[in-house]
């Protein structure tokens, strides 16, 4: 079967200026103000807010569910190699794009009149060109969701293929429900509270499926699930014989899958975490940069001055949305101004000597590599090389001198910006906090120079 | 799960709501049936005398409605109509006369005293002739040309009369009949037109919406108790040579003849009849409209348990549109389980008509009886009614929205 991935950069689906309203004439009400967002292939996406934000909504829009009234919404057809539209597309169409994705609903609508396997059998039957035998298929996709012949402990038990929901738990339902949803590989799953039914070993056979069809992960990182159910606790085991299943059943990678979900368990492993207040996206933070940025300002001593949430806030600030392992989009640049700059080779970023200002800033390499130059009368010094992660520029914050240094970009660099009127304000926050403890600790150390103020 | 499988399961899972939805449809299938069936046995009984009479063409009046209004054809007609190409006309008269009935107990065994007055038909025609007027054989009017014969020489006598024997038992059975001396001694005898009569002998016709006994009598005898002149009959019964065209007969009679009469070949008379009871009569119309009321009623059933069938299932309905299928899928799975409901219906249906049948018949007196017709037209009508049922609650599944589900 042939399943093309989008072109490196490009997502696998596209939100653009998506407005939405309930009710008509005098009771049309808004209940989505301009969303945009973006999910590159593999993305674990959480969605989160209050109830009423928005987050279903959106997701029955991205899904085809619902007519999209304003806006874009794009979704990558695998097969097709191609975008579809879900914007002024007739029935027709966005019964077609739903094939394409996967649903995973809160409540399991499972047909009651069908077994398990004859559920998932509905899902199968909507995609002739799968897998050669899509009973063995189905059987294995239940069975690694423990309710085949074998239990979590290697023992045999009755296999629950052949059961109506009615001789279902809550949980086995909901389970069936998560193999019809996946058993396709849809390349988009779509999913409200996946877990919420489910018991601690179950919900991490889930969620390390989920991951697993998005991209492999080595083995040994999937084989410490593997434990006793002592040190599981709440967060639940796997057994050694359900990853050599899930090597075979997840044998093609790329899923991506959207969340709407309150279960810690799964927050943890997300890659991006979109939350909405309002019918609006609040905050779209890829997890890998918004670690990469806070650990990179952790680094620079200008920053200690900075209380660690005032940090994390800062770091939030200048967040853009992309991993940094994928290079930034012009587009993606003009979406958030003013958070990151882009440099060709050779280009110089700062220039020794020259003054330093409000405006004058502070960097953090995310991409590529700079040389960091100086001026010894009349030959330039090379004094070293910086890569992602290392910073430069953060005497500006401090002090009021000229660039001690020239630095200059070998490869395209991008770094993230920090202007220093943007630092006071921070540090300003922190000031009075900070001056405080250190008071205190100037009191225990050296009590005389306390009296002689008083 | 084509359509068809899902369709199917859904029924055998819900079994309760499924046998009581079969048997409504069941309920409506009889009633088709039954009606279909009286419909198909007044059609039956209006050609019934005809049926039973050996003629290639029937001379009526001009006036001839239908058997109860049958006019009067002069005697001489009869002469007259025999021209070439014709082998003999044999005259019949037919009548209406009053009975007065012998003692009899009710079917519950209450005793009914003897003198209730009821209408009776007479069929009169020359005693000597009636081997060639009515048919001869197993089932027919005369077991035998032997028998018939037998017949005729008893209505030589004055004031005797053969007893239809599938009469209603309400005239009482032929064999106590025929003990009864005409004179009363028993305390018991019987009139016909309040004057004495007696019961020499049986033939066998049936009885149908026209009427309820038959007594066939001699024309002296008939002139006599009904007071009909003897230069008037009722059917001249023409039969032809072998080898002659009644097409062509019926022609040159109709040159020929006066217009105070009519000649039917025996397509035209039945045909005749049959509309007449089908579609001028009260009782063809009232049918017709209690078989539209059953296919109605079974279509507001059939949709009430669908719909609320539908109703319960929408989540799983919504859950298939998100799934990717088309709502053309859905379509066939709901019309998929009308039709099944529909087979479901029918079975039982159409064995319960089977047992109706047999009762009317043999108690009603109606000639009911399954036709390959009826089965296949109250097949093709309880498709038809369930398909309907199944269209109107297409609408309720078309209500599946799968956005409700997040």
């Amino acid at each position: 079967m042939s399943s093309k991935l989008p072109p490196p950069g490009e997502p696998v689906l596209r939100v653009r200026g998506v407005n939405h309203y309930f009710g008509t004439g005098e009771t049309r009400t808004q209940v989505l103000f301009d969303n945009t967002l973006e999910v590159m292939p593999g993305e674990m996406v959480i969605m989160s807010g209050p109830s009423g934000s928005g987050k279903t909504t959106i997701l029955t829009l991205i899904g085809g569910l619902r007519t999209l009234q304003e806006g874009e919404i794009e979704v990558w057809d695998a097969d097709r190699g191609d975008y579809r539209r879900l914007r002024g597309v007739g029935e027709d169409e966005r019964v077609s794009i739903r094939r394409l994705i996967g649903f995973i609903f809160q409540r399991h609508n499972l047909f009651d009149a069908l077994t398990a396997l004859q559920n998932i059998r509905m899902a199968q039957r909507l995609k002739p060109q799968a897998t050669p035998d899509p009973d063995v298929c189905a059987r294995e996709m239940l069975t690694y969701l423990l309710m085949g012949e074998t239990d979590l402990d290697g023992r045999k038990q009755k296999s629950r293929f052949d059961y109506k929901p009615a001789a279902l738990s809550g949980g086995q339902r909901q389970r069936v429900a998560i193999a019809r949803a996946l058993v396709n590989r849809p390349k988009l799953v779509l999913a409200d509270e996946p877990t919420a039914a489910l018991d601690a070993n179950s919900g991490l056979a889930v969620v390390t499926l989920l991951q697993e069809l998005a991209r492999a992960r080595p083995e040994a990182e999937l084989r410490e699930r593997v434990r006793t159910a002592v040190q599981a606790g709440e967060n639940g085991r796997l057994a050694e014989w359900q990853i050599a299943l899930l090597k075979t059943i997840a044998s093609e990678h790329g899923t991506t899958s959207l969340i709407v979900t309150h279960d810690a368990r799964i927050m943890n492993l997300a890659d991006r975490i979109v939350h909405m207040e309002r019918g609006r996206i609040e905050s779209n933070v890829v997890v890998a940069e918004r670690l990469f940025v806070r650990e990179g300002l952790r680094q620079s001593p200008a920053f200690a001055a900075i209380l660690p949430e005032e940090q994390e806030k800062l770091a939030d600030s200048l967040l853009i949305g992309v991993h940094p392992n994928d290079p930034v989009r012009p587009d993606q640049l003009a979406a958030r101004p003013g958070r990151l700059e882009v440099y060709k080779p050779g280009e110089r970023i700062i220039r020794e000597g020259d003054p330093v200002n409000d405006h004058s800033k502070f960097y953090l390499i995310r991409r590529g590599t700079v040389e960091v130059l100086r001026e010894t009368g009349t030959a330039t010094q090379k004094l070293t090389e910086m890569g992602p992660g290392r910073y430069f520029g953060e005497v500006a914050l401090l002090l009021n001198q000229p660039r001690n240094a020239t630095v200059r970009a070998l490869t395209p660099v991008e770094v993230y910006t920090i202007d220093r009127a943007t630092f006071d304000r921070y540090r300003s926050v922190s000031k009075p906090f900070i001056d405080r403890v250190l008071q205190n600790f100037r009191v225990f150390e050296t009590p005389r120079a306390v009296e002689g103020q008083a | 799960m084509t359509p068809l499988q899902l369709a199917w399961a859904n029924l055998i899972h819900k079994r309760t709501r499924t046998f009581i939805a079969a048997a409504g449809v069941a309920f409506a299938v009889t009633l088709i049936f039954m009606e279909l069936g009286l419909l198909g046995g007044v059609g039956r009984t209006a050609t019934m005398l005809f049926d039973k009479l050996q003629f290639d063409l029937l001379l009526t009046s001009s006036e001839y409605l239908d058997l109860s209004r049958p006019g009067q054809v002069p005697r001489l007609r009869l002469a007259q109509a025999h021209i070439e190409g014709v082998e003999r006309v044999l005259p019949l008269s037919f009548g209406a006369a009053n009975w007065r009935a012998p003692a009899r107990r009710s079917l519950l065994g209450q005793p009914i005293p003897a003198g209730e007055q009821m209408s009776i038909n007479i069929v009169a025609a020359p005693p000597e002739q009636l081997e060639r007027i009515f048919t001869i054989g197993p089932g027919e009017v005369f077991p035998t040309p032997e028998a018939a014969h037998a017949a005729g020489r008893e209505l030589t006598q004055r004031g005797t009369f053969l007893m239809d024997e599938r009469s209603k038992p309400e005239f009482g059975d032929v064999d106590y009949l025929q003990r009864l001396p005409p004179d009363g001694r028993d305390g018991d005898l019987i009139r016909v037109n309040g004057r004495r009569a007696r019961i020499v002998g049986r033939f066998a016709i049936g009885t149908g919406f026209s009427w309820n006994g038959l007594l066939l009598t001699s024309e002296t005898t008939y002139e006599e108790f009904t007071f009909q002149p003897s230069r008037v009959v009722t059917f001249g019964l023409v039969t032809l040579q072998p080898g002659a065209d009644p097409v062509a007969v019926q022609r040159r009679l109709y040159d020929l003849l006066p217009p105070d009469v009519q000649v039917f070949t025996r397509a035209e008379i039945n045909q005749a009849e049959r509309n007449y009871w089908l579609r001028l009569t009260s009782v063809g119309q009232f049918l017709v409209v209690a078989v539209v009321l059953a296919v109605v009623v079974g279509i507001i059933f059939v949709y009430q348990m669908m719909a609320a069938d539908i109703r319960n299932m929408l989540p799983e309905y919504a859950t298939v549109k998100a799934l990717g299928y088309r709502s053309s899928y859905l379509t066939a799975v709901v019309l998929w389980q009308a039709v099944l409901l529909a087979g479901f219906g029918y079975v039982p249906g159409f064995v319960a008509a089977l047992g109706f049948y047999a009762i009317a018949t043999r108690y009603g007196g109606i000639p009911t009886g399954m036709t390959a017709e009826i089965a296949l037209g109250v097949l093709l009508l309880t498709g038809g009614m369930c398909l309907v049922s199944g269209v109107l609650a297409l609408r309720k599944v078309h209500t599946a929205d799968p956005a409700d589900l997040f």
